[in-house]
C-alpha cells in the first residue's frame, strides 16, 4: 500500500530536465557499531535506479538529473531508511542504519518494485528473506504462521498449507512470481510445495484479492516477489546450514548470484532430511484405544526435501524480464494411524527413525515461467506466462475391502496419483501512471488438466479453463488520500470425467444390493460439463492522516469456483474416514468482505489494528445428511452444500522500544465464524492466539558484531467453537528463546541463529493439524541452529 | 472524515453481529456402549454374532449402522487379498433399516436404546469358497438428530475352529 503512497507522492512532482551532470555518493554503516555495511540495497526514487553498497559501504549514482528524489536503503537485519533529497549539485550522504534484529515488527513495507504494482487498499505486509531464517519453522507456511492472522495447517512435521483468518485450502492464493501455485490445494494432506529458503520478498494480503488473482483469493493472497537486481556487476552467494533436534533435521541451502551487464543470474539448491518427530507424550488415546508412542517418536513421520531453482533476469533501459525454472520435491511419511484404524502392531518401532515406510506421499512440483515488465513514458506493460506440473503420489501397501479387487499389475502400491498441469497467462497494462488518476487493465487465462492413477479413488480426471478481464484504478485526491477500486469478470469451464467402479458394483451386488443401489456407490464421479462466471471487485480508500497515522478501508467481493471433488466425487475419503458426496449443482462461492487497517508508528511505538468482516452468500461445506453409507470406513454420507456464512475478527500488533536496546512486541489474532444454515462454526477455525516477545539487542564485542536475544511467549487459546463432528482443542502456553548473532572474524562475516522452541516440552495440539483428530500432539521441545555464511 | 469512517465500521459490525445471534447447537456426540462382541471374540462362519449395545444421546438419537471388514496384517489387508485365492475376505454393512425390516423399533428421537440382535449372520461360505480366517473390524456407527456421529471399533476373529454361540 505504501507503494501507492509513494507513487502518489511522486507522480505529481515535476522533475526538472536540465542535462547538467551531478554525482550522488553515499556511505552506509551500522548506527551502533559504525561498521560499514557492504551489500545494502540503495534505491533512488522515483526513477527506480538500484545500486548496492560496495565492500566499504560506499555507493554512488552516476549523473542523476537535478530534482527531487527519495533515497531508500535496505539491508537485511536493519530498519529500512528513506530520505527525501533535493539534488542540485554533487552530494554525499552518510546513512546510519538501525539494526532491527528479529523483532516481530521486522515485517516492513519497503515499497519498491519495478513490476507493475497492484493498486489495493488491503493491508499488505512485506516480509523478506531474513524472516525465514529468524522465524524458521519446518516449511514456508508454518514459518509464516508467526504473523497475526496467518495459521498453518500441518500434516505432521513436513508439509503444511497456509490459512488466512480461518480460510484455507482453496480459499487462499499463493502466487509465486506472478503465477498462481496450483497443486491440489483442496486436499487436507497436501502441502504447499514452496522452498522457504528460495524466497526473497513476500507480500501478504489479508482480505479479498479476487480482483487481481481471480478464483480462490477470498481469505487472501500470498505473493512471492522476485529478487531485487543490483545495478553494478557483482557476484555473491551464501550457504546456510540448518539443524533441528526434535526431528534430527539436517538441511543445507546454497545460493549463487551473478550480475553482469544487463544480465542477472541466480541459482539455489536446498536439501533437507529429517527423522520421525518427537512428541511430549508416551501414549495417545484414539477412539477407545490407548496407543503407545514408542520412544516418544511419532512413527513414520520422517521426510526428505530436495529443491532447485534458477532465475535469470535481463534488464535494459525500460525493460526487465525474468525467467524462472524450479523443481520442488518432497517425500513425507504418514503416521500409520492416519489412514485407517490404527493397529498396535503397526505402531511398534521399526528400529529406524529415519526410514520412510508405507504409507507415504511424494510430491514433485515443476514450474517454468517468464515475466516481462516494459515501461513507457506514462504507462507500463507487464505479462507473465507459466507452466507448472504437480505430480503427487500416495503410496500404501495394496489393500482393499473388496475381495474381488485384483492387485494392480504395475505399481501395485500406488494408492493415489494426481498429475495436475496448469498453463497460465496474465497480462496488465498500466496507463496514466504519472497522473493523479492511474488505471490498469488486465487479462488472464488458465488451462488446467488433472489426471489420476492408483488403486483408490478420490478426485476425478478433469479439465478446467478460465479466462478473465479486469480494470482497476487509483485516484489521488490528495497526496495523502487515495481512492482505489476495480471490477473483474471471470469465466470458467470445468469438465469432469465419469468414473464407474465396476469392482465395487460387483462386490455390492454379490452382497445382495440391487443394480440401482450398487450403482449409487460405484459411480465414483459424474461426468460434468459446467460453466461458471463471476463478478468480483473492490473499492477502497487509503488515508495517511499524518506521518504517524494511516488508515485503509476496503470493501471487496471475491469468489471461488467449486472444485472437481466438490462437484463430482462420491465415496469414502481415506484420510477423513468419511463418505463425501459431490453436488453438481454448486454455484461459485462468493464473499463480500470489509477490511479496516489502522496503523500508528513513531520511533518508539507502533500499533496496528486490522479488522475484517466477511459474508459468504453460498459457502461450500460438507453437510451430514443423516443417510448411512453402506461402505466400510464410512458413517453417514456428507454432501457438499452451500450456506450463508459470517466471519468476523481481526488482528492487533504492537511494538514498544522502551530503551535503545529493549523491544517489547506482541500480536493477537481472533476469528469468529458461523454457518447460518446449521448454526455451527466452520471446521478448522484457528483459535485465538497471543504472541508476546521481549527482545534485547545490542552490538557485541570483538568478533561478535551484533546480537539479539528474545524470549517469546505464545498463548494458543482453547477452541471450543467447533463444527459438528470436530473435536474441541485445549489451549496451551508455550515459551521460546531465540538468539541471533552477526559475526565478523577477520574479514569473514557470518550469521548464526539459535532457537529453543517449546522450552518446557509442553504437550499441546494444533486445532488445524491433520493429525489432530487422532489426538496426536504437536512436536515437543526443539533446539535449532542455523549458520549462514555469505561468500 | 474520521467520524464517518468510525460510524461506518460500527454500523457494519452491529448489523453483522445482530444477524448472528446464537442458535442452540448440539455438539454432543451420541455415546456407544458395546457389550458384545467382546474384543478378540472368536466367531465361527455360519453362526450369528451376538450383538449387544446401548446407545445414548443427550437430546435425540437418529440411527446406527454396523460394518464388518477384514483387518489382516494391521490395516493393510495385503496378506488377505494378495496370496490367498481359495478363501474370501468377508465384508458387510448392516444399517438400522435392515433390522427394522426384521421387526425392530426405530431408535429415531429416543435418548437411550438397548440393542439386542441375533440376526447378524456370518456366512459359512461366499460363492462356494470358505471365508478367509483372521482378524476383522467390527465397527458400530451412531448418529443423533443434529448430525453428530460417533463410532466404535472392535477387533473380532473369524475362525472355523471357534465354538458356536449358545442360542439365547
Amino acid at each position: 500500500m505504501k507503494k501507492i503512497v509513494l507513487v502518489a507522492a511522486f507522480a505529481v512532482i515535476f522533475l526538472s530536465s536540465y542535462s547538467q551532470s551531478i554525482t550522488l555518493k553515499g556511505y552506509v554503516c551500522d548506527a551502533l557499531t559504525r561498521e560499514s555495511l557492504p551489500g545494502a540495497a540503495v534505491v533512488l526514487q522515483p526513477v527506480e535506479i538500484v545500486t548496492v553498497s560496495d565492500g566499504n559501504g560506499n555507493f554512488f549514482f552516476d549523473s542523476p538529473q537535478k530534482g527531487n528524489y527519495t533515497l531508500q536503503i535496505s539491508f537485511v537485519g536493519y530498519k529500512p531508511f528513506s530520505e527525501d533529497i533535493y539534488l542540485e549539485s554533487d552530494t554525499t550522504i552518510h546513512f546510519h542504519l538501525e539494526p532491527i534484529y528479529f523483532s516481530l515488527n521486522e515485517v516492513v513495507v519497503s515499497g519498491k518494485n519495478s513490476r507493475t504494482s497492484l493498486p489495493s487498499a488491503i493491508s499488505a505486509k512485506e516480509i523478506e528473506r531474513s524472516f525465514f531464517l529468524k522465524n524458521n519453522s519446518v516449511n514456508f507456511s508454518s514459518s509464516l504462521a508467526k504473523l497475526p492472522g496467518i495459521s498453518s495447517m500441518d500434516i505432521g512435521a513436513g508439509a503444511s498449507k497456509p490459512v488466512i483468518r480461518g480460510l484455507g485450502f482453496n480459499r487462499v492464493v499463493v502466487a509465486d512470481k506472478g503465477i498462481i501455485q496450483q497443486n491440489q490445494q483442496w486436499g487436507a494432506d497436501h502441502g504447499l510445495d514452496i522452498d522457504q529458503y528460495d524466497v526473497d520478498r513476500v507480500l501478504i494480503h489479508k482480505g479479498p484479492m479476487s480482483l487481481f488473482f481471480g478464483s480462490d483469493a477470498i481469505g487472501g493472497a500470498i505473493e512471492i516477489l522476485p529478487a531485487e537486481v543490483p545495478k553494478e556487476n557483482i557476484t555473491w552467494g551464501d550457504v546456510s546450514l540448518i539443524a533441528k533436534s526434535n526431528n534430527n533435521l539436517l538441511g543445507i541451502t546454497t545460493m549463487t548470484s551473478l550480475k553482469s551487464g544487463n544480465w542477472f543470474f541466480r541459482g539455489r539448491i536446498t536439501a533437507q532430511t529429517f527423522a520421525d518427530y518427537r512428541v511430549p507424550t508416551d501414549t495417545i488415546t484414539y477412539l477407545t484405544w490407548k496407543m503407545p508412542i514408542h520412544n516418544r517418536r511419532l512413527k513414520n513421520t520422517a521426510g526428505r526435501e530436495l529443491n532447485a531453482s534458477l532465475a535469470l533476469n535481463y534488464s535494459r533501459d525500460n525493460v526487465s524480464s525474468w525467467t524462472y525454472i524450479a523443481n520442488i520435491f518432497s517425500k513425507n511419511g504418514f503416521f500409520p494411524g492416519s489412514h485407517g484404524i490404527p493397529d498396535l502392531n503397526r505402531l511398534a518401532p521399526d528400529g529406524n527413525s529415519f526410514n520412510i515406510d508405507f504409507p507415504f506421499s511424494t510430491s514433485n512440483h515443476f514450474k517454468i515461467s517468464h515475466e516481462t515488465d516494459i515501461s513507457f513514458d506514462n504507462s507500463s506493460f507487464y505479462f507473465n506466462v507459466g507452466f507448472q506440473q504437480n505430480d503427487r503420489k500416495e503410496m500404501s501397501k495394496f489393500h482393499t475391502h473388496y475381495a474381488n479387487q485384483p492387485v494392480p499389475e504395475s505399481n501395485p502400491d500406488l494408492e493415489l496419483n494426481f498429475r495436475l498441469k496448469t498453463t497460465s497467462l496474465n497480462s496488465r497494462l498500466l496507463f496514466d501512471k504519472e497522473s493523479r488518476w492511474n488505471k490498469v487493465v488486465g487479462l488472464s487465462a488458465e488451462i488446467q488438466q488433472n489426471r489420476i492413477a492408483g488403486y483408490s479413488f478420490l478426485m476425478p480426471n478433469y479439465d478446467r479453463y478460465m479466462g478473465s478481464v479486469f480494470f482497476a484504478s487509483t485516484y489521488n485526491i490528495r497526496q495523502n488520500l487515495i481512492l482505489t477500486g476495480g471490477v473483474r469478470y471471470d469465466l470458467g469451464k470445468l469438465d469432469t470425467r465419469d468414473f464407474y467402479d465396476q469392482t465395487l458394483a460387483d462386490h455390492l451386488k454379490s452382497g445382495g444390493y440391487n443394480e440401482v443401489d450398487a450403482g449409487f456407490y460405484a459411480q465414483r464421479a459424474e461426468a460434468l460439463d459446467k460453466n461458471f462466471h463471476s463478478f468480483s471487485g473492490a473499492v477502497g480508500v487509503a488515508y495517511n492522516l499524518n506521518s504517524e497515522n494511516s488508515l485503509k478501508i476496503n470493501i471487496g467481493r471475491s469468489f471461488r469456483l467449486p472444485s472437481a471433488n466438490e462437484l463430482a466425487s462420491n465415496g469414502v475419503h481415506h484420510g477423513a474416514f468419511r463418505h463425501e458426496k459431490g453436488n453438481p449443482s454448486l454455484n461459485p462461492e462468493t464473499a463480500l468482505q470489509f477490511d479496516l487497517d489502522y496503523s500508528f508508528s513513531n520511533r518508539v511505538f507502533n500499533f496496528s489494528l486490522n479488522q475484517f468482516t466477511t459474508y459468504f452468500s453460498n459457502y461450500i461445506y460438507l453437510n451430514p445428511t443423516g443417510e448411512w453409507s453402506v461402505l466400510p470406513h464410512a458413517g453417514q454420507i456428507y454432501e457438499y452444500t452451500q450456506s450463508r456464512v459470517f466471519l468476523i475478527g481481526g488482528e492487533v500488533e504492537l511494538g514498544y522500544r522502551f530503551t535503545e536496546n529493549f523491544l517489547f512486541s506482541a500480536n493477537m489474532e481472533y476469528t469468529y465464524n458461523k454457518n447460518t444454515n446449521n448454526g455451527y462454526p466452520l471446521p478448522f477455525s484457528p483459535p485465538m492466539n497471543v504472541l508476546a516477545a521481549l527482545t534485547y539487542s545490542d552490538h557485541g564485542k570483538g568478533k561478535l558484531m551484533q546480537y539479539s536475544v528474545s524470549l517469546e511467549n505464545q498463548n494458543v487459546m482453547r477452541q471450543n467453537r467447533v463444527s459438528n463432528n470436530e473435536e474441541k482443542t485445549p489451549g496451551a502456553s508455550l515459551f521460546n528463546v531465540l538468539c541471533s548473532m552477526n559475526w565478523k572474524v577477520n574479514n569473514f562475516r557470518f550469521f548464526t541463529d539459535f532457537q529453543v522452541q517449546n522450552i518446557l516440552d509442553t504437550s499441546f495440539y494444533n486445532h488445524l493439524s491433520f493429525y489432530r483428530k487422532l489426538n496426536v500432539p504437536e512436536p515437543g521441545r526443539n533446539i535449532q541452529f542455523i549458520l549462514k555464511i555469505p561468500f | 472524515m474520521k467520524k464517518l469512517i468510525l460510524a461506518t465500521v460500527l454500523v457494519i459490525n452491529v448489523v453483522i453481529f445482530s444477524s448472528c445471534e446464537e442458535k442452540q447447537i448440539d455438539s454432543q456426540k451420541p455415546a456407544i456402549n458395546l457389550k458384545t462382541p467382546a474384543e478378540d471374540e472368536l466367531i465361527k462362519p455360519g453362526t450369528e454374532i451376538h450383538f449387544d449395545a446401548m446407545l445414548t444421546d443427550d437430546l435425540a438419537l437418529r440411527s446406527y449402522k454396523i460394518n464388518i471388514h477384514a483387518s489382516f496384517d494391521g490395516h493393510t489387508h495385503s496378506a488377505g487379498t494378495r496370496a490367498v485365492t481359495d478363501s474370501v475376505a468377508f465384508e458387510k454393512t448392516w444399517t438400522e433399516a435392515d433390522f427394522i425390516k426384521l421387526g425392530d423399533e426405530a431408535i429415531f428421537g429416543k435418548k437411550e436404546v438397548n440393542l439386542y440382535h441375533h440376526h447378524m449372520t456370518i456366512p459359512a461360505e461366499i460363492g462356494g469358497k470358505p471365508l478367509k480366517e483372521g482378524h476383522y473390524h467390527f465397527i458400530i456407527y451412531c448418529t443423533d438428530e443434529a448430525g453428530n456421529e460417533s463410532f466404535l471399533a472392535r477387533e473380532i476373529e473369524i475362525s472355523y475352529n471357534a465354538e458356536e454361540h449358545l442360542p439365547h
